[in-house]
Formats: C-alpha cells, structure tokens, sequence
C-alpha cells in the first residue's frame, strides 16, 4: 500500500509541475485504493468477536444437540466480507450444512464455514442443529476468521483458539435375561459387613470401646467436643469390571487397524446398558479397554466404584474410546489380573469367537477371579468353555435400541 | 470420532463435488454483471489512450468509452461463446470482429466519410488512424475467454492500470492546447472515472467468485457487498462532478464525452437505415412513371455522411443543463434502487428470523468508560493478635510472605507447624495452632494464661523469621 501512496504522491507532484489536473484525478484514484485497503487491513480484524455455544456439553447417541453461532462486528467499520471456517471433529451431522468439507490442515476434521457481510455494530446469530449425534468425544474450535477489504483482497485473518468439547456417550437400555431363573449378573450390595473398606469413608459415629486410635476422627472430635470415630461403607461381595474387547474381527491382528463398526457400537451400547445394570443392583463397577482415549494411556481404564455417579463416568469412558485397538486383548486381561483384588469379577465383553479369549479368561478363573463372558456376535457360544458365558441381542439394533437380552 | 479413517465413500463424494454446485440463480447473475464490468474497464482506460492521441494530433476524440466498452464487450461475448467453437471459427471470426469495430471507429470521423463519398478511398484510409483502436477494444475482449483468469486479469489490470493512466494524462495535457486539450480532458475524465468504479467492482466481484468457487458459500453475502461496492461507486459518482470544476476541468466539456455516444448512436441508426431509404427511393423511382399526370411525388433524398458535425464543446447552455439533470435523474434512480434493495434484504433478514436460522441485530458494545468503577481493592485485613485465632492467623500472614515457611496446600496444620519448629526452631507455631483449633472447632473455653500468651508466641515467631 506504501507504494500506492508514493504513486498518488509522484503524480500529484508531475501534475502541479505540468500543469495537467488529470493527474490529480489518477492520483486520487490510486490513494483512494491505498486507503480503503488499509482501512481494513489495519482495523478489520479488531474488536470482533466469534462464539461458538452446545445446546450440551454431553448427550446421548442419536440426540439432537443446538449448536449456536455469534459473530459481533464491535466497531463502526462495516466489514462487506468476514468468513469463519470453525474445525469440528468428523463424524457430526449439521442439519444446516449437510456436506461440510475436509479441513486440509487437520485430519479428521471437517469445516463448518460460514460467510457474513456485517454492517457497523452488527451482531448475528446463526442457529445450527447437529443431528443424530454418534457416540464419540467431539471438538469444536479452533476457529479461523478471515476478513477480506471492499475490492475483496484479503485483508486480515486471526484464529479464534477458544475449543468446545462435546461427549455423547452410547445409549444404555434396559437388561432382560433369559431365562430368568439363573443367577443376576451383578451381586447385591451387603446391607452390612464383618469387613468394612476403609477406603468408602460414609461419615463419623460415635467413639466405641475397642476402637483403634487411628480410627477416631480427631478433627471431628476437635469439633464437636466429644469423641468420634469413623464409619465405613461395608465391603462390597463382588467388584465388576467389564473388559471391552475393542478387536471386533476374528482373523484380523491387533495392529492391522482394521474394525467392524457396527459391531463396535454394539459393544459400547450393551457395556453401557451392563454397567448400568450392575450399578443398578449396587455393584463396583468398572470399565476397562485396550483403547486410546486421547491420551497416551494405553489403556481406557475406570476404577470400580459403586453410586449412580459412576453411570456418567462410565458413558464418559466409552464415548472416548475407539474401535482400534492398543494392545492385544489378552494383554489387557493381564494388565487386569494385577489391578484387582482377588475375587473381583472380570466380564469380558467381546464380539469375537469365544475361543479366542477363553484360554485367557480360563487362566483368570484359575487365579482366582470370577469370569463371565458376554458376546455380542450372532454366533456366539460358549459350551464347554468353562465359564458362564451369555449371548447379548440388542433389539432392534444399535442405532435405536429399546433393550438387551441376555440369554 | 477421534479415531477411525475417513469415509473412503465420502471422499469419493467430496472429490466428485469439487468444484460444488453453483446455484444457478448467482451464477446467472454474477455472469452478467462481471463481463459488463470487464467492458466497461477495458474500454475506459482505451478510451483514456485513444483521447490522448487525438489530442496529440490536435483532434478532439470522436470516440468515448462507452462505445470502445461496447466494443470490448463485443470481444468478450465472442470470446464466451458456447457455439462456433472451433479453432479455424474462433481465428476468422476474431479477425472479422476486430475489422469490423475497427471499421466502425474508422467510419465515425467525418472526414473519413467526406473523402469516402468523394470517392477518395486511399486518402480516407490515411485519416483517424487512432479509430483502429476499436479493433485494439474487441482484441482486448477478446483476452477474457477463461472466467477462471478473471480475478488475475482485474487485478493485473488494476496493478498496470491506474500508473497507465498517468501516461495519457500526461501526453494529453503536453501534447495539445485549446479546444483539443477541452476536449481530451472531457473524454479522459470520464472514462478514468468509469474505469476506477468498474475495475474496482469487476475486482471485488471476480475475487468474490473465486472464493465462492472454491468454498461454496452461498452468494447471500455478496449481495451486501455489491450494495456497499455500488454505493462506494456512487459516492465516487456524486464526488467526481464537482471535484471536476475543483480540478479545473471544464465541466462544459464534460458534455462532449456524454453527448458522444448518442452521437454514435445516430450514425449507426443512419447507416442502418441507409438500406432502407435507398430501397423507398428506388420503389418511388419506379413507380414514378405509372403515375397519372398531375400526381408527383417528392424526391427523396439521401442522408449526408459527409456533414461535420458542430463543435460540441459550443454546445448550448441548455443542453449542458439537459444532461445534467439526466445525470442527476439517474443517480437518483440509483438511489432509490440502492434503497429498494436494502428494503429487499431487511424482508429477507426478517424472512430468515422467522425461519429462526439467523438473529441480525446491531448492538453498541458497552462504553468502557460509561462502566461503574470497579470496586476498591478491601483493605489488606490485620489480625488481631491479641485472640487466640487472631494469633495464629498473624502468624500464618508472617510466614507466608517467606516461601520456605509459607503454609503448603497440602500439608495439615500439625505438618506445618514441624516443619517451621525445625526451620527455625521453637514451639510457639504448634502452640498456636493448637490453641486455634480449640476455640474455633472445639468450642473449648480458652485459659486466660493461654490468651495472653498468644501474642507473645507471636511476636517470638517473628524475631525467629527475622534471625533465622
């Protein structure tokens, strides 16, 4: 633009010398162009500001979730072209933007572009649906705003760095099991114990004959001026863990990154409904997988805990994890061995052929540990693996489930 | 998802709908307007040339740059042609067309028509030499074939054409004096001022296709763009006729550049309808003799080519005045359009509010200096070292201004206080301690012994921190 002005200048000068006006006009025109460029080279970027809001911040596969868009020109320059090009994860459907496209600087990331021309103090306010959503852990942002001048040359551009996350965690339906006579899944929860966890600390009682020193809660009896001792939850009887299988193919190694995505979401719907269930009847429950979650971690690994809390945290749990595994699923059953305590129960959940995880699972019962394994596969059975083995039937199907049968 | 691979499907799609779908609506529309523009350009900054050699030889130009625009426009319209596409058409029909705008330009000068009715041929030949720049206009149409070349060729044409234009000027005013200079100032005011608006236009509307080509965005927003371009167009409208008097232009011989096409305009009417005229005359020569006696019929006669036309810069006042308001007429028409239109989008906006997809609303942010002050900070509170609590709150406050001794987030109150008594030795900080934890939690009564040693602990920690 520099050298715009220095033409404007050199033939406003030529034209005094020459006395010929209508090189003033020229010179005119080019510091006409020189400024107007300026104007929104130097300012238009400034005092704008872009907003991205969910309708929520978690949701449920198949949801509808709002999605709104807030772009506010904050100064009296109007700008004729402003474009934002905001990153989302792929796999979102925007009901607006039925084909959105790839992002070439990220992968997996798909472009939600929206152009506005803004007067002075303009704020606008799209409203966006994203449809149908899909189980994942989905990022919306970074943001890039692009400002282009009057003649339409690019005039600025900034990076709005502000992300929003959005988890939608797999649908969770109701648990049948047929026949009914045979033994729940899950255990209740004893009402009382012989042995308490001092890890499930519930509160204070009063300081009994017999207690151990390092039982009172000295704080508390500071307090409340007599002494007090603590009080614990009751052991649980059986600790569950559900090991998601994430390998959905038979002949298919671990490495090779290759999955069945359907039978995948099915396993993630029947975990989630399990974990429900067995939360339901007061049961520890924990998630275990060989899956990235966006972290290094190698593997997505939820302690048991009991409490409808842990419901949140589960779905949490499955919304991140992947179809690709990290590790080979017999290495996260031992991984497993050396986490829990002797008598936990180990469901392994699996769409493969029961004979590729039974050595492991029957090495697991021989360690002391209860096994049961559940298959989502049609083809499914475990005669003579030696361990209770049930066959999950989501119905109709994954996308739009309406219960579990376990039979 | 954060895992998984791309949809082998949906890539195939995406390369398949590369470029995407244009609607045809904006497609329609942008591809009227932007050749027009291109015209207008290419053929104000020939007009800009061609005034500032008819100036050099001392004529005043007798082609202004709507008619070299019409003859660019010509040019890009065969360059654009979806029949007769082939090479051997393109090349004859080229050559045809420039021959033909070259011809045109040839034939306006009335000299060139006065020697070709006197049978003069290689002496009209010789004259306005310069009227071979209609060629040069259909030519210089003829280069916008490509639209996908539009915004390089705008842009070029902005980069080298605006330091061009001080080229002409200069010969212009150099090369001519009196009536011719009048007249080359008229023409090439005009024409810089058509050729600043529309290139500038064509520009911003080239590049705008090309974002919109390549990122499918919808043409809603280009819409508001050309209305705030248009009106910047109209403001450089409304400015540059009086801004022509300031620069000392005769605003008379403003006239001469307007007046001139429809001066063209005649001519060509004429020599259209010459044919016609010829063929009324012949039938009345022929039907003359069966006529009975005493009927006559008056002779036709045949139009003049060969009258030169008066000096227009000697125009009546009233004519002046007539085209003035013309122009002001017009560029209230563009107003009243630039104003139907905002009217449209504000329906539209409305439209789309009910739709509930898009809120426009134009809101001032908040003056900051309107806001209420922010509070005063609170005053740093002291504590009382008098109390028990107080106590040992002064001498937290004492210790955290030293790293080392400052209470951790993570350590208990006991923790702390041993690990200040080994720092620096003495028992006043768990004393402390202990006499809090018994007023403010346990409720107990305080000895008055113990009270009144509280500040005393305190100031004992403070010479400790001070030595230690």
């Amino acid at each position: 633009m520099t050298g715009w002005l220095a033409l404007a200048a050199a033939l406003v000068a030529t034209g005094a010398a020459a006395n010929a006006p209508g090189l003033v006009v020229v010179a005119a025109i080019a510091a006409g162009y020189a400024t107007l460029t300026r104007l929104w080279t130097r300012f238009g970027a400034r005092n704008v500001s872009y907003e991205r809001r969910l309708g929520a911040s978690r949701a449920v596969a198949g949801d509808s979730v709002a999605l709104d868009i807030t772009v506010w020109n904050r100064k009296p320059l109007p700008l004729p072209w402003i474009a934002v090009d905001d990153l989302l994860t792929e796999g979102l459907t925007v009901r607006e933007r039925p084909d959105l496209d790839h992002a070439d600087e990220r992968q997996h990331r798909r472009l939600l572009r929206n152009t506005w021309a803004l007067t002075w103090f303009e704020r606008v306010i799209r409203h966006f649906h994203l449809d149908d959503v899909r189980r994942g852990a989905y990022e919306l942002g970074p943001a890039r705003l692009r400002i282009r001048d009057l003649f339409g040359r690019d005039a600025a551009d900034d990076e709005v760095e502000g992300r929003t996350t959005l988890t939608v965690v797999p649908r969770s339906v109701p648990v049948t099991q047929v026949p009914t006579d045979r033994a729940p899944l899950g255990e209740r929860r004893a009402p009382s114990s012989l042995v308490a966890d001092p890890a499930l600390f519930s509160g204070v009682r009063p300081f009994q004959a017999g207690d151990g020193l390092r039982r009172v809660h000295w704080r508390a009896t500071a307090r409340l001026g007599a002494p007090v001792s603590r009080r614990y939850e009751p052991a649980r009887g059986r600790t569950v863990v559900i090991a998601v299988d994430v390998q959905t193919l038979d002949d298919v190694a671990h490495w090779e990154m290759a999955y069945d995505d359907d039978a995948f979401e099915t396993l993630c719907v029947v975990a989630a409904s399990l974990a429900r269930r067995y939360l339901d009847d007061g049961a520890s429950v924990g998630i275990a997988a060989a899956s990235f979650t966006g972290t290094p971690q190698r593997i997505a690994w939820l302690a048991p805990r009991a409490g409808m809390g842990q419901v949140a945290r589960v779905g949490e749990l499955l919304a991140r994890i992947g179809p690709v595994s990290s590790m080979p699923f017999g290495a996260l059953l031992a991984w497993l061995a050396r986490r829990l305590p002797s008598g936990a129960t180990v469901v392994a959940l699996s769409a493969r052929d029961a004979r590729v995880v039974a050595p492991v699972l029957r090495r697991l019962g021989r360690s002391g540990f209860a096994v049961e394994a559940i298959g989502v596969a049609s083809t499914w059975s475990g005669d003579a693996l030696g361990f209770p083995v049930h066959a999950a039937h989501l119905t109709p199907d994954w996308q739009h489930p309406d219960g579990l049968r376990l039979s | 998802m954060v895992f998984g691979f791309p949809d082998p499907e949906a890539v195939a799609r995406r390369v398949e709908r590369d470029p995407p779908p244009i609607r045809k609506g904006a497609r329609d529309g942008h591809s009227r307007l932007l050749p027009v523009l291109q015209a207008i350009a290419d053929g104000s900054l020939l007009a800009v040339c061609y005034a500032a050699l008819q100036a050099a030889l001392g004529e005043a130009p007798l082609v202004g740059p709507i008619e070299l625009s019409l003859f660019a426009g010509a040019g890009i319209a065969w360059a654009r042609r979806r029949r007769w596409t082939g090479p051997m058409a393109d090349m004859v029909g080229s050559i045809a067309l420039a021959v033909l705008g070259g011809a045109l330009a040839w034939f306006l000068d009335p000299a060139v028509r006065v020697a070709l009715v006197g049978g003069h041929t290689e002496a009209a030949l010789g004259l306005h030499l310069p009227g071979w720049v209609g060629a040069v206009a259909v030519l210089r149409g003829r280069t916008h074939a490509a639209r996908e070349d539009d915004e390089d060729q705008q842009d070029r044409m902005l980069r080298f054409g605006i330091p061009l234009l001080a080229l002409p000027w200069l010969v212009g005013h150099l090369a001519s004096e009196g009536g011719a200079e009048r007249a080359f100032i008229g023409t090439a005011y005009i024409s810089t001022l058509m050729f600043a608006a529309s290139a500038f236009t064509a520009l911003g509307l080239a590049r705008l296709e090309l974002v919109r080509r390549t990122s499918g965005e919808a043409a809603g927003s280009r819409r508001s763009w050309l209305l705030l371009v248009g009106g910047v167009a109209l403001g450089v409208t409304l400015l540059g006729i009086p801004a022509a008097a300031l620069l000392g232009v005769p605003v008379a011989s403003l006239t001469a550049a307007l007046v001139g096409p429809l001066r063209t305009l005649l001519l060509v009417l004429l020599l259209l309808s010459t044919p016609l005229i010829v063929a009324v005359a012949a039938l009345t020569e022929l039907l003359g003799p069966l006529l009975p006696r005493g009927i006559t019929i008056p002779r036709i006669s045949l139009p003049r080519l060969d009258t030169v036309p008066a000096d227009i810069s000697s125009t009546p006042t009233i004519v002046f005045f007539a085209v003035l308001a013309l122009l002001l007429v017009a560029e209230l028409l563009l107003v009243g359009l630039y104003l139907w239109y905002r009217m449209q989008e504000r329906r539209r906006a409305a439209a789309a509010e009910v739709a509930g997809f898009e809120e426009r609303a134009i809101v001032r942010p908040p003056d900051e200096a309107s806001l209420p002050p922010a509070p005063p900070a609170s005053p740093r509170r002291r504590f009382d070292p008098a109390s028990p609590v107080g106590a040992y709150l002064a001498a937290l406050e004492e210790l955290a201004a030293r790293a080392h001794l400052a209470r951790r987030a993570s350590e208990t109150p006991a923790a702390h206080a041993r690990r200040v008594g080994a720092s620096i030795g003495g028992p006043s900080l768990g004393r402390l301690a202990a006499a809090y934890q018994l007023v403010r939690y346990a409720g107990a009564p305080l000895a008055t012994r113990e009270t009144r040693r509280a500040p005393r602990r305190v100031e004992e920690l403070r010479r400790r921190i001070q030595h230690g």
